[in-house]
């Protein structure tokens, strides 16, 4: 949820009480005052007409619609006041009235009370009427003061949303160095400055080390190359003994092990740190020959391998990058298979799919495209081919997503 | 022929030097960019094989001269700077081949073969060895007069052994060889040996006398002396 949607839901939650409990104060307030008020002429005039009945004078039977006087034939000792409903000739239909019963002495010495009541319709549409007024007045005020904080926040946290615009399009590599907005908060200004350290920081870390591995793996290159000269030199030393010739076996292998690792290590630092021109690529004759290329495991496996081409695939590349993509997932969709299994290709018009039978992953599926994942660490494999196909997705932004449903695995290539 | 090798590690420049020069090839070196220019300038060379990065200069700058001066040259670029960009840029300027280091020097022997075919005999070239006859660019291998059909992976192999004869091949620089970017799949199998028999068999069928030899946990070798 937003933080705006938050603050105005708390307003909300706060206001609504505060209405409801606002104006039932203000309606009991007014009815209390009203009551009083009513109350004191009712026993103004009882007071006036006590006095007259003591004297012996006539009272008027109807006075008027809304006034009520009766002088009930039984004694009482204090005055009472109360509310009522009585039916009313002239409105036709009960309503309410406000009552006071006062002990009287009449003209002939008997002991009785007089009832004089007033009707209290007028004062009660007063009551709702003021305490609408409460109520609206309080809603409209909750309302505007929400609206306006509403407004203020937006602009108060326009720097923070753009900061956080700027995050989300922050990249490691590529990208122009991201502006954060300037701004007159001092918290706000404080954290921009502080996160667009960080982002410099972050970038020349990570160029520093990919500098340092580009570097590294170099610089390993001329070792490799002299140490595998020396080797073809020395397999052609005549009568070489059987451990010699075991010993150099091992010393091949080792070295083509180190040089493929570090051929990769090149190739990985390097996808990132140049400009690849994109092209069209005809994705199926890319396919195709790497098929051809891998046909001896393929017959080995005695997989089923097709390559159905839906499309004509729109994902631009350059040559040598999707030929790299193309390599590594059929070799790796090759080699993770079991006997009998099967790999399929399918090709769409913004999408690229590798499907093949295998084993239940040994590593983590979302590990699976780090550098150095294997599921067989004793594996020949660099350990490298995957995490080459991502870092070359990651760069050309296009997705990769791998998933795994009962032995099938796939991996998908999309463009966003 | 007469092939400049450009580079300036000095194990390197003994290693190639030495195996070049007993596949009958005469060499020349230059070990930094100067020399480089000296020695293009003033001779003409069948190949020139060129490292990228050398003392003083770039072997970029001296394949782009060279380029200019003598178009008859096959160049190949021997770089230890990865194959993304050295070679799309080394082609762009005219290099004809890429090898990236480390590289197995059969390899480099079947390149330089392989280009001084493409550049000197625009490809017209028979290559006759004992009882056999090559030709490259048609794909045909006879036998005594014979015609013999290989699969493209055997005639490959077959070349491979031809142009390094009498040289001791490891299995590794094979494999990589004719599986390239897949030799790591291929490795732990025995298709390099199935291969070899089917090819020694379909020779031998037509009378040929086997001179491909194995070497005992090393690899093979084709023997012109047996």
């Amino acid at each position: 949820m937003k933080l705006l949607d938050r603050t105005a839901l708390n307003q909300l939650l706060l206001a609504l009480p505060l209405v409801l409990f606002g104006t039932a104060i203000g309606y009991f307030a007014v009815r209390h005052a009203v009551n009083d008020e009513l109350d004191e002429q009712l026993e103004h005039h009882a007071e006036l007409l006590k006095e007259r009945i003591g004297k012996g004078e006539q009272l008027l039977v109807d006075p008027a619609p809304d006034q009520f006087m009766h002088v009930e034939q039984s004694a009482s000792t204090a005055i009472v006041f109360q509310d009522t409903i009585l039916y009313n000739v002239a409105e036709k239909e009960e309503i309410s009235w406000r009552m006071v019963g006062m002990p009287i002495v009449q003209a002939d010495g008997r002991s009785a009370t007089l009832l004089l009541g007033r009707a209290t319709v007028g004062y009660e549409d007063l009551i709702v009427a003021l305490a609408s007024v409460i109520a609206g007045v309080l809603l409209l005020l909750f309302l505007g003061n929400m609206l306006l904080s509403r407004w203020l926040d937006r602009r108060l946290w326009a720097p923070f949303h753009g900061t956080l615009d700027a995050m989300q399009r922050f990249r490691l590599e590529g990208g122009a160095e991201e502006a954060l907005p300037s701004t007159h908060i001092t918290e706000f200004q404080a954290r921009n400055d502080r996160v667009g350290h960080m982002m410099t920081k972050l970038r020349k870390d990570y160029s520093t080390q990919k500098r340092f591995s580009e570097q590294a793996a170099h610089e390993l290159q001329t070792p490799l190359a002299i140490m595998q000269g020396k080797l073809d030199e020395l397999i052609q030393m005549p009568a070489l003994g059987k451990m010699e010739a075991d010993m150099i076996e091992v010393l091949y292998r080792a070295r083509e092990r180190m040089g493929r690792t570090v051929s990769n290590m090149l190739l990985l630092a390097r996808i990132g740190n140049q400009e690849f021109t994109a092209v069209e690529v005809d994705w199926a004759a890319l396919f195709h020959d790497q098929r051809t290329a891998l046909a001896e495991l393929i017959e080995k496996y005695a997989l089923h391998f097709t390559i159905h081409k839906e499309h004509h695939c729109h994902i631009r590349l350059h040559p040598v990058l999707a030929e790299l993509i193309a390599a590594n997932l059929l070799r790796n969709a090759v080699q993770h298979n079991h006997h009998g299994g099967h790999v399929n290709v399918w090709i769409g018009e913004y999408a690229l799919e590798v499907t093949n039978s295998g084993a239940v992953l040994a590593v983590e599926p979302d590990s699976l495209f780090d550098r150095f994942a294997k599921g067989d660490p004793s594996s020949s494999g660099s350990g490298l081919g995957l995490s080459m196909v991502k870092e070359i997705c990651d760069n050309a932004g296009l997705d990769l997503i791998y998933s795994e449903v009962a032995g099938v695995h796939t991996v998908v290539v999309r463009a966003r | 022929m007469k092939v400049l090798l450009i580079e300036d590690e000095p194990e390197l420049r003994r290693s190639v030097l030495a195996y070049l020069h007993d596949q009958g090839f005469v060499l020349e070196v230059a070990k930094d960019f100067p020399e480089a220019v000296e020695k293009t300038g003033m001779f003409t060379y069948d190949a020139v094989l060129v490292d990228i990065t050398l003392p003083k200069g770039s072997g970029l700058d001296v394949v782009k001269e060279l380029r200019k001066r003598s178009p008859g040259t096959g160049i190949i670029i021997i770089s230890a700077k990865g194959s993304l960009d050295d070679k799309v840029k080394g082609l762009e300027l005219g290099a004809d081949d890429y090898l990236a280091k480390p590289f197995h020097l059969p390899e480099l022997v079947a390149r330089l073969h392989a280009l001084i075919r493409r550049k000197q005999f625009k490809g017209h070239q028979a290559i006759e060895l004992d009882e056999l006859l090559i030709v490259p660019d048609d794909k045909l291998v006879e036998v005594n007069g014979q015609r013999v059909e290989l699969t493209a992976m055997q005639f490959d192999l077959l070349l491979f052994l031809v142009a390094n004869k009498d040289r001791v091949l490891s299995r590794t620089a094979i494999v990589e060889h004719v599986w390239g970017d897949h030799a790591e799949a291929m490795d732990h199998h025995d298709f390099l040996y199935t291969h070899m028999k089917n090819l020694r068999k379909k020779l031998t069928e037509h009378g040929w006398e086997d001179r491909i030899k194995t070497v005992y946990g090393v690899g093979y070798r084709y023997s012109t002396t047996a």
